[in-house]
């Protein structure tokens, strides 16, 4: 098998194998005297990702600091895994109208294909770069609303706004 | 005998009464036309010009509700002017439509987003300011009004003014400030109707209101055990639980229709006090238990039945077979009349769904299903008996199932065959034993025309293998 590859069939055995190891010796004195390695000495070091990358999901919230969400469901639909679970009621604000008293994500279930962020109408549910979820298995693994919208790592417990707020939506209305 | 006639509908050969609506002939036809205003349960008003159609012969289109079925005709809705005509009518009822779908309950069974989508212009032409109307109105009986949404069809106003005659509604105001005011409080029992012939989101039911989106759900084709008229229903459902029941036409019993009293008969099936199994009362407090110690404790004991109005005939076919030639006794309890004897419209007094099959298949079996045998039944019952008390799964009278349970306290062994722990009083029995509900059944009812409905099963709630001839099959102990 090894002697169809390229460096053997292009420069014969001896001369094929003197290469290959001299592209190894390299790589290996290289590393012990340079440090230059691939992998982090994580949780010291942690690598950041791109907002673009898919990991816990985050509610946002109004300028008034309730959550964002409709709760149209539209998420909990698209949802492939079918792990987004909402449960409305009647909102006393008769512009909002409709907003959810519980909003669950069980993450063990989630895929984080990002389907839910894509399906929401007034950008209620976004999937941020955090991506450090791991805990016990007695642990129980749903994300409630506080945990999604008002957990530490989001504006100090504060919440991210949403881009589409009431007021912008009235705006919209004409 | 009313003369036939043939025409052409886009080239499709229909026969239908002459003179009838040409609208109705097509949509009976199973041809889709677009319409908001026309409903064959009211009468014309040809408000929302969506069905609009070009006949051969007549210079310009008309609405097809409004024109009758003549011979030879010839009438088509799929040229480009009748579909220029769908659009621009379109975008007019869009004009001051909030959009606010992500929140409305309509969403899903919506006319306007289903014609949009068919037939919309994706861009809309308004540069002006929308006019806004009052959102979340509570207008009474479990309807909720948003004037914003509505599109002005009149079918509601039509509604109270045609079939329940109580002109609770109407459009006030002029042009594009014309709304649907109510008057005081909407006051009949026919109101909910109105949220299922609203096309769109402006009248919904309170009782509904955000609880499911209606793509979760599933419909249930079955009959309505409210009362005896027996109104065909259905029942929409998920494996949460059911969330509304809703008529279907049946032209022989209810039309489109259905009364308020029979939107409620869906709630004791999916709710907190379901039974899963056999439960055992310990001071007041039911427990669940093995149903085998039941079996035990009536083996000996001289069994005797309460049955229910409320079971299918094929149920009583059955419960009559297992006990037949052994000494089980049996009667009925009859639920007593509610209210007025009938309304003039749908609801009546007589609460029993299937008296008649009852009392048809006590009839068959040699027994006797009057209240003389009840009572004879009930004063005789001693500490050697085992009763089972099927209890009826919608009960209007409380106080009155009541005094049937104080009578059978000195039973030795109480058993009430029932569907959840609903009554306070249920606490007097020693078990109780689970039966499906109506919605987890197949079987037949007997309305008050002595007609058979059909019920039919869903999705099960709870413990639905065992109907009441399984407990009758103990009697052989």
């Amino acid at each position: 098998m090894i002697l169809k590859s390229d460096l053997y069939r292009e420069h014969g055995f001896l001369k094929g194998l003197y290469l290959g190891l001299k592209l190894t010796m390299i790589t290996m004195l290289k590393n012990i005297f340079k440090q230059e390695r691939m992998t982090l000495n994580y949780p010291e070091e942690k690598y950041f990702y791109s907002d673009r990358f898919k990991g816990k999901h985050v509610l946002t919230v109004k300028e008034d600091g309730t959550l964002r969400c409709t709760s149209c469901m539209l998420c909990s639909t698209y949802c492939p895994a079918q792990c987004i679970h909402i449960v409305a009621a009647d909102d006393s604000d008769k512009e909002v109208e409709k907003a959810p008293v519980s909003f669950e994500i069980e993450m063990l279930r989630c895929v984080f294909c990002g389907f839910c962020e894509e399906a929401c109408p007034v950008d209620a549910i976004r999937l941020t770069n955090e991506y450090e979820m791991s805990g016990h298995a007695e642990q129980e693994w749903v994300a409630d609303h506080y945990e999604l919208a008002f957990r530490k790592s989001l504006n100090n417990g504060k919440g991210i706004v949403s881009t589409v707020d009431d007021k912008d939506r009235l705006k919209l209305r004409l | 005998m009313t003369e036939k006639v043939k025409f052409k509908w886009n080239g499709k050969e229909i026969e239908a009464d002459k003179g009838s609506n040409l609208l109705k002939a097509a949509l009976d036809n199973g041809i889709e036309v677009a319409h908001y205003c026309y409903h064959a349960g009211l009468s014309v008003a040809g408000v929302c010009r969506m069905c609009m159609v070009e006949q051969d012969g007549v210079p310009r289109p008309f609405p097809a509700c409004n024109a009758s079925c003549g011979e030879g005709i010839v009438v088509r809705n799929d040229t480009p002017k009748i579909k220029s005509s769908i659009e621009a009518t379109l975008s007019f009822h869009l004009l001051n439509h909030p959009l606010d779908c992500p929140v409305c309950d309509q969403a899903g069974e919506c006319g306007l987003q289903d014609y949009y989508m068919k037939h919309g212009q994706y861009d809309s032409q308004m540069v002006d300011k929308k006019v806004h109307k009052d959102k979340v109105q509570d207008i009474g009986r479990n309807v909720m009004l948003d004037a914003e949404r509505c599109i002005l069809c009149s079918r509601c106003t039509r509604f109270t003014e045609e079939v329940t005659k109580t002109h609770e509604l109407g459009i006030l105001n002029r042009g594009d400030h014309a709304e649907i005011t109510v008057n005081e409080k909407l006051k009949n029992n026919y109101a909910q109707n109105l949220v299922d012939i609203c096309p769109v989101g402006a009248l919904t039911s309170k009782d509904f209101r955000f609880k499911q989106r209606v793509w979760f759900l599933e419909e249930v084709q079955t009959t309505c055990i409210g009362c005896e008229t027996g109104c065909s229903v259905k029942v929409s459902e998920n494996k949460n639980g059911a969330f509304r029941v809703k008529p279907s036409y049946d032209h022989e019993v209810n039309g489109h229709w259905m009364c308020d009293d029979g939107r409620n008969i869906y709630k004791h099936v999916s709710g907190a006090l379901r039974l899963f199994g056999a439960q055992e009362n310990l001071n007041g407090l039911f427990v669940p238990v093995d149903e085998f110690k039941t079996h035990q404790l009536a083996k000996g004991k001289t069994l005797k039945f309460i049955l229910s109005t409320g079971l299918t005939n094929q149920e009583y076919e059955k419960f009559f077979e297992k006990i037949k030639g052994k000494s089980a006794q049996v009667a009925l309890y009859v639920l007593p009349n509610q209210g007025e004897d009938f309304d003039g419209l749908l609801t009546r007094g007589d609460k029993n769904p299937n008296l008649r099959g009852a009392r048809k298949a006590f009839e068959d079996a040699g027994y006797d299903s009057s209240q003389n045998a009840l009572d004879k039944l009930l004063s005789s019952v001693s500490s050697n008996d085992a009763i089972f008390v099927v209890v009826p799964e919608i009960i209007y009278n409380e106080d009155h199932f009541n005094t049937l349970i104080s009578k059978v306290e000195k039973a030795g062994l109480k058993i009430a065959l029932t569907h959840g722990e609903t009554l306070s009083t249920l606490r007097a029995f020693d078990f109780l034993l689970p039966i499906p509900t109506f919605v987890e059944k197949n079987g037949d009812i007997i309305n008050f025309q002595n007609k058979k409905r059909a019920l039919r099963s869903g999705i099960s709630y709870g413990e639905t293998s065992k109907d009441v001839s399984y407990y009758a099959g103990w009697v052989n102990l």
